[in-house]
């Protein structure tokens, strides 16, 4: 493995920890006793330093250094963690992940509020310092005013797991010509790699001086299992150290050590003899676990989540996509030996046997291998509070985010691209979906607290991704009044409720200037309609008056498969997705109807549905079949409901999509492709684009 | 490094690529171990790899004895080891 390999991995498990992080300061801010949470908060945050710091990440490892401190502080202590602390952890994530993007593009420059947010880190911890201080009475207890630093090494706010009654016994047995020294050793995970080892300190310090007591902190050594050898897991040792040598001298002895792997402090020798009398308390055996009593300990820091650990291996998402294009293979090449008509022709009860059980297998092999693409959408959903947060804050509405469903699976890829438009649409649920104040709320008979619930569902083999607001609802009338004025539709048109409020996604919808109520609910959202119809998906609104709005996401279940009606025109086979179609039928000759420029209608229940030869849209031809004879595919699309005009209805079925080539991929009516059964390659239609393409040469 | 029955015997002075074999050679046979015994000169140790080692196996296998890590280890040349474990 080459350097560079060990900087990805470096960087792809970063990455994950980061992303962590947001969710795990908004979980705690939820849940403040949650200690367990703040450990494991702290472990990422600990880790990330380590590994920055080895790669050379100067920048991040300094930050998260500090970051490290304060959490260091929170979780070994009383001290609650207030909000506007957990406003500056939210901030020094943002830089966290802004330094890291830099460190990897190698760009030497820092965010601009870097040394803005360190500040504030350090400040939170000075703060606490402070308050400490002044609430200590005996000197001699606090140990923050008894150590002097040599120089100006940072002291860390490590844990301390001795007290003053171990320093005060230690001090008594300094010569005249002797001082007592504490080195709190945070050696990196590294070290060993690096060629040191504690050892090593423990020796040259012995050289020097004597070596009276030291604390080892192990509670991140891991079970045998996950244990490396060759890896650092001891977090922190505390050493006492006597010696007649200059401070100088002794502080040679880390000089190949990271500045925030050690601190080196000289303590006062002097010693109030009757305070020591009254203080020391006896230690009882009892008390005595692993070397440690038990009244000193703070608090355990029990692993968490524990059963939450699986046996995980992490694959390059390339080489899944590759097995799954061989499974696809596999597939086709089944379905066309099982359509063979010579094979057929054997009607040999055997063979037939042998098909249905390789048929079976391959399905079995299909079904998991799509599965290994399958995640639970959680950590998107999760990622959301921190957005639905930081947007709350920004309108000053308090909300409560409610999630449901997000155990729900979704293909991988998916999920990577929807966290965009549900960012988007949960800022507009906050901003403009809500009642602008709690009066307003209040006065229509509403809780103080705006509700978005954001929730995953299975829904007719798709994918169903909701959020709601409880707020004031999008008025249809104005919607498709300003829609007139736009041009987007015809005065006289007749939509129903979903086309109406779909219209606010339209690209021309989209402007500042948008009436009073709905203000903003265009802006950008033009932009989540379209990066969703790339997933192969459609969005859905509903909303009601003074009851709220509903945006409902609908997608596949994978990007690798969709459900398709096969149809065929001119001799060509084609794929409409299932997802799209509302009803398909032969319609009678005197539903049809021709209008002059805008070519033909059907009647559908009293409904004027236009209709699209895909024959012609594609031209593919110059034949005209007749309507009476062909099938109409109703469509619903964004621009309403329309008719595609096919030969044969042939059925439908499962497809593995296949994209275009760079060529064919620039034909808008096209979406992707698919190899049938039969060797076959019918063309997926893009059915947002026919009509357009309809209209262009009407 | 000796084993007699279910106890077995190290010295203090291994290198972290012993520290490497002794981790296999207890991780086979964690099951039936029920001691680990520590013997020899208590002067210094060579690798902090071996402490956390027997750290883990004692997190591992409570039940498991072990001198050096049940009590406070007391070294000639590197005085009083506390240690500080959450079990």
């Amino acid at each position: 493995m080459t350097k560079e390999d060990i900087r990805e991995i470096f960087i792809e498990e970063a990455n994950e920890i980061i992303e962590k992080l947001d969710v795990d300061i908004i979980d705690f801010e939820n849940n403040p006793e949650d200690t367990d949470l703040l450990n494991e908060l702290f472990r990422g945050v600990h880790t990330l330093k380590g590994s920055a710091n080895s790669f050379g990440f100067n920048r991040l490892g300094k930050f998260v250094h500090h970051f490290e401190d304060v959490l260091d502080h929170f979780r070994n202590s009383n001290d609650t963690v207030s909000h506007q602390s957990i406003d500056i952890f939210l901030s020094a994530v943002d830089i966290i992940k802004d330094v890291m993007w830099r460190e990897i593009e190698r760009n030497e420059s820092v965010p601009e509020n870097y040394e803005k947010v360190l500040e504030e880190i350090k400040d939170i911890l000075l703060g606490k310092r402070e308050e400490k201080n002044s609430s200590f009475e005996l000197p001699i207890a606090d140990l923050a005013t008894e150590f002097s630093p040599i120089k100006n090494v940072p002291s860390k706010d490590r844990h301390r797991y001795f007290n003053s009654n171990d320093i005060d016994k230690i001090k008594l047995s300094i010569k005249d010509n002797e001082e007592l020294y504490h080195i709190s050793l945070t050696l990196d995970m590294d070290i060993f790699f690096r060629g040191f080892d504690h050892a090593k300190i423990f020796k040259l310090l012995s050289n020097k001086g004597t070596i009276v007591e030291s604390w080892w902190d192990m509670n991140d050594i891991p079970s045998l299992d996950t244990l490396d050898t060759e890896k650092n897991f001891i977090k922190q040792i505390d050493i006492f150290f006597i010696t007649d040598k200059k401070a100088s001298e002794i502080e040679e002895l880390f000089e190949y050590l990271d500045e925030d792997e050690f601190t080196f402090d000289h303590i006062q020798k002097e010693i109030v003899i009757e305070e020591l009398e009254t203080k020391l308390e006896p230690i009882q055996e009892k008390d005595i676990k692993y070397g440690h009593r038990e009244c000193d300990r703070i608090e355990p820091t029990p692993h968490r989540r524990k059963q939450d650990i699986k046996s995980l291996v992490k694959i390059d998402t390339n080489k899944l996509d590759e097995l799954f294009d061989s499974i696809g293979e596999l597939v086709i090449a089944q379905n066309f030996i099982a359509e063979n008509e010579e094979i057929q022709q054997l009607k040999s009860e055997t063979i037939t046997k042998t098909m249905n059980t390789l048929s079976k297998i391959t399905r079995l092999i299909q079904s998991k291998v799509m599965s290994l693409r399958m995640i639970a959408i959680h950590d998107t959903f999760e990622k959301m509070k921190r957005v639905a947060r930081d947007a709350s804050k920004t309108v000053n509405k308090e909300i409560s985010l409610q999630i449901e469903g997000a155990d729900t699976e979704i293909d991988k890829t998916m999920v990577d691209a929807l966290s965009d438009p549900l960012v988007h649409i949960i800022r507009n649920a906050i901003d403009h979906g809500l009642e602008s104040s709690v009066k307003e709320r209040i006065a229509v008979g509403k809780p103080e607290v705006g509700m978005i619930t954001l929730r995953a569902f299975h829904r007719g083999g798709n994918i169903a991704i909701e959020v709601s607001d409880d707020g004031r609802g999008i008025n249809r009338d104005k919607v498709f009044v300003k829609a007139v004025e736009k041009g987007l539709i015809d005065v006289d048109e007749e939509l129903s409720d979903t086309q109406v409020f779909s219209l606010i996604m339209q690209a021309g919808f989209s402007t500042a200037d948008v009436i009073s109520d709905i203000s903003g609910r265009g802006v950008g959202l033009d932009v989540v309609r379209s990066s969703i119809e790339k997933l192969h998906g459609k969005i859905e609104i509903n909303s009601e008056i003074s009851k709220g709005t509903t945006f409902t996401i609908l997608l596949p279940l994978t990007l690798a498969i969709i459900d398709g009606m096969i149809v065929k025109s001119a001799n060509d086979t084609f794929i409409i997705p299932t997802l799209s179609v509302l009803e398909s039928f032969i319609p009678a000759k005197n539903i049809v109807h021709s209008m002059k420029h805008q070519g033909e209608f059907v009647d559908l229940r009293g409904e004027m549905i236009p209709v699209v030869r895909l024959n012609y849209v594609l031209e593919l031809g110059d034949e005209k079949p007749d309507i009476d004879k062909s099938i109409l595919m109703c469509i619903e699309s964004d621009k309403g409901k329309y008719a595609i005009l096919v030969d044969e209805l042939i059925g439908r079925q499962q497809v593995v999509i296949k994209s275009l080539g760079p060529i064919l991929s620039k034909i808008k009516e096209l979406s992707g492709s698919a190899i049938m059964g039969n060797g076959e390659i019918a063309l997926i239609l893009n059915v947002e684009e026919l009509m357009f393409q309809r209209e262009l040469k009407e | 490094m000796t084993i007699d029955g279910d106890v077995l015997e190290i010295e203090l002075d291994m290198d972290i690529g012993d520290v490497s074999e002794l981790k296999n050679f207890i991780a086979d046979r964690l099951e039936y171990i029920e001691a680990i015994n520590v013997i020899g000169e208590m002067h210094s140790f060579s690798s902090s790899s071996l402490l956390q080692l027997l750290y883990s196996v004692k997190k591992t296998k409570p039940s498991m004895s072990i001198n050096i890590i049940d009590e406070n280890l007391k070294l000639t040349d590197y005085g009083v080891i506390h240690w500080i474990g959450d079990d």
